[in-house]
């Protein structure tokens, strides 16, 4: 199940999704690394974060809204503190970046393109956490901003697509155009909760089980119009619906609301793909986009 | 912590809102009094944590009050189910010095890392006092207490058992009168509030123990952070112990 994509050489086409993973070294005693294609920290910003106050989490039927508000160490503490022990666990290591303007995102990663322990960077272009414009919200942003990105690093760029939007191959062809090596469709969407005993609304990104017929939907609609490769990601709990992104065109899926509930999911998602690769008598590469066709 | 699937040994409900559960101790290390375990309810959709209200090495016992979908679905479990538990998580209680003077402090459901604090200190032979309140008498699980030479003071807030009042009330009067070294609590956040400023006043070091919603309780997520007076600190992995001094309590978190 090896699979090129960009410049990344993965194991397996299952990664975890950023923001389930911790900075990535954290769930070695609960989940099987050897079953993941890539390890991907947390959205990381120039500077140390603070987050969002609490609460932070709401539980949905199928789903989850949170909103975390990127809070992490920033880049220079986490080069110190955790890319050596990222090292050492031997796969790609993918770091995802944001920031609150493209001048800041362009900082984040003139200063990390230089450690040769990081593979690839995801452009977290759409976190809807944050106060300001978001940028996958829109393509002409989308284009801008990778494209100056794309002269600062060779490093494999990874596009994570918003889709709070109508028609999310707009963005995704922006970000091919400026140079981007992979999308990866879709973030949360933006939802709300309604707390009744506080009597109080909040406003999150929603993940899980119930945002997964709309990923697809994305996956499907992008492979037709875009040649770069894409990560399905967006309520994956089984091997099935890995399937069903990779027949729609994924070359790889991210797993992430569901695989924090089951740490062993990656694992089993990973045999399951496989099973279905001997049943049918076909390589991975075979599969992706199988059920699907590109227009141009 | 591991993942592990747990054979489940026993399970007794208890004056009909609560409940107990004993399962196979299958972790790969001894959970320490404080600590907590993540246990998939088949009803909900997220895990539900649970303090871990003793153990040996052969099994683990959790008590809970049925509150919701989870705990009404976890009560519902049988002898030779299995359960899917990640554990044990958090960080414990502090150890002590061995003549330290400790009051523990437990109000409600907050009596389960209570009890395994108290069966710890009794097999140690340490002096201590358990402040242990209620709603009233049935919701008192007195049943539970470890055999020792330990002082108890029990409340009810209807008087229904011990002292009419609240526990924070009469460990207060005691405390005046016998100054403890240090406290550990566990209970509803208000009480733990009143405890804690109590504490404060009188200079006494008090550990707590808090809940709150819980996604990864892996400390992957950041969701369930509560602030002190170092910024965000998540009680999954920083907690669910805090030493109470470091807790913003006027933000009602």
């Amino acid at each position: 199940m090896k699979i090129r994509i960009g410049k990344l050489d993965l194991d397996t086409p299952v990664l975890p999704a950023s923001g389930t993973f911790g900075y990535g070294d954290e769930l070695v005693d609960v989940m099987d690394y050897r079953h993941l294609g890539a390890i991907i920290t947390k959205t990381l910003t120039l500077d140390e974060t603070k987050g969002n106050p609490p609460p932070r989490v709401w539980e949905l039927e199928n789903g989850l809204l949170n909103s975390i508000g990127l809070q992490n160490i920033g880049v220079k503490r986490f080069c110190k503190e955790k890319l050596h022990i990222l090292s050492r666990l031997n796969k790609p290591l993918i770091v995802s970046v944001s920031g609150k303007t493209t001048d800041e995102l362009t900082k984040c990663i003139e200063f990390l393109t230089l450690r040769k322990e990081i593979s690839a960077f995801e452009l977290n272009l759409s976190c809807p956490n944050i106060d300001e414009k978001i940028i996958s919200e829109d393509p002409e942003m989308t284009f801008k901003t990778i494209e100056k990105i794309r002269k600062i690093t060779d490093k494999t760029l990874i596009a994570k697509l918003s889709p709070n939007v109508s028609d999310i191959t707009q963005t995704g062809i922006a970000a091919e155009k400026a140079g981007a090596d992979i999308l990866c469709a879709v973030n949360t969407f933006k939802g709300a909760y309604f707390d009744w005993e506080k009597m109080k609304f909040y406003k999150g990104g929603v993940s899980g089980k119930m945002i997964f017929p709309m990923a697809l939907r994305s996956v499907f609609e992008l492979y037709k119009k875009v040649s770069i490769p894409i990560i399905g990601i967006g309520g994956i709990d089984s091997g099935k619906k890995a399937l069903e992104m990779i027949l729609a065109g994924a070359s790889a899926v991210g797993i992430g609301t569901a695989a924090v509930i089951f740490p062993d999911l990656v694992a089993k998602i990973c045999h399951e793909i496989y099973q279905f690769m001997e049943m049918e008598n076909k390589s991975f590469i075979s599969l992706i986009g199988k059920m699907n066709e590109k227009e141009k | 912590m591991r993942h592990i699937k747990a054979e489940v040994f026993s399970k007794k409900i208890l004056n009909d809102t609560y409940v107990e559960v004993v399962f196979a101790n299958k972790f790969n290390i001894q959970p320490n009094p404080g600590q907590f375990v993540h246990i998939l309810t088949k009803a909900t959709f997220i895990r539900r944590p649970f303090s871990i209200a003793g153990c040996t090495d052969q099994w683990v016992r959790i008590l809970f009050k049925i509150r919701g979908p989870g705990t009404k679905k976890l009560s519902e479990v049988k002898k030779g189910m299995q359960l899917d538990i990640i554990g044990p998580l958090g960080n414990s209680f502090p150890s002590v010095d061995k003549k330290a003077k400790i009051y523990l402090v437990a109000g409600g459901i907050g009596i389960a890392p209570i009890l395994f604090v108290a069966e710890q200190f009794v097999k140690e032979k340490r002096y201590f006092k358990l402040f242990y309140g209620a709603r009233n008498h049935k919701d008192l699980l007195i049943q539970f207490l470890p055999d020792g030479e330990y002082i108890k003071f029990f409340t009810t807030d209807d008087g229904s058992f011990g002292k009419k009042g609240t526990v924070v009330e009469v460990f207060e009067k005691k405390s005046e009168e016998e100054k403890p070294d240090i406290v550990f609590a566990a209970g509803p956040m208000k009480m733990l509030e009143k405890l804690s400023i109590s504490c404060k006043q009188h200079n006494i070091d008090a550990y707590i123990s808090l809940e709150n919603i819980m996604f990864c309780g892996l400390g992957v997520c950041q969701g369930c952070v509560i602030e002190t007076i170092d910024g965000y600190k998540r009680v999954c992995k920083e907690g669910p112990i805090f030493n109470s001094k470091k807790i913003k309590w006027n933000l009602k978190n």
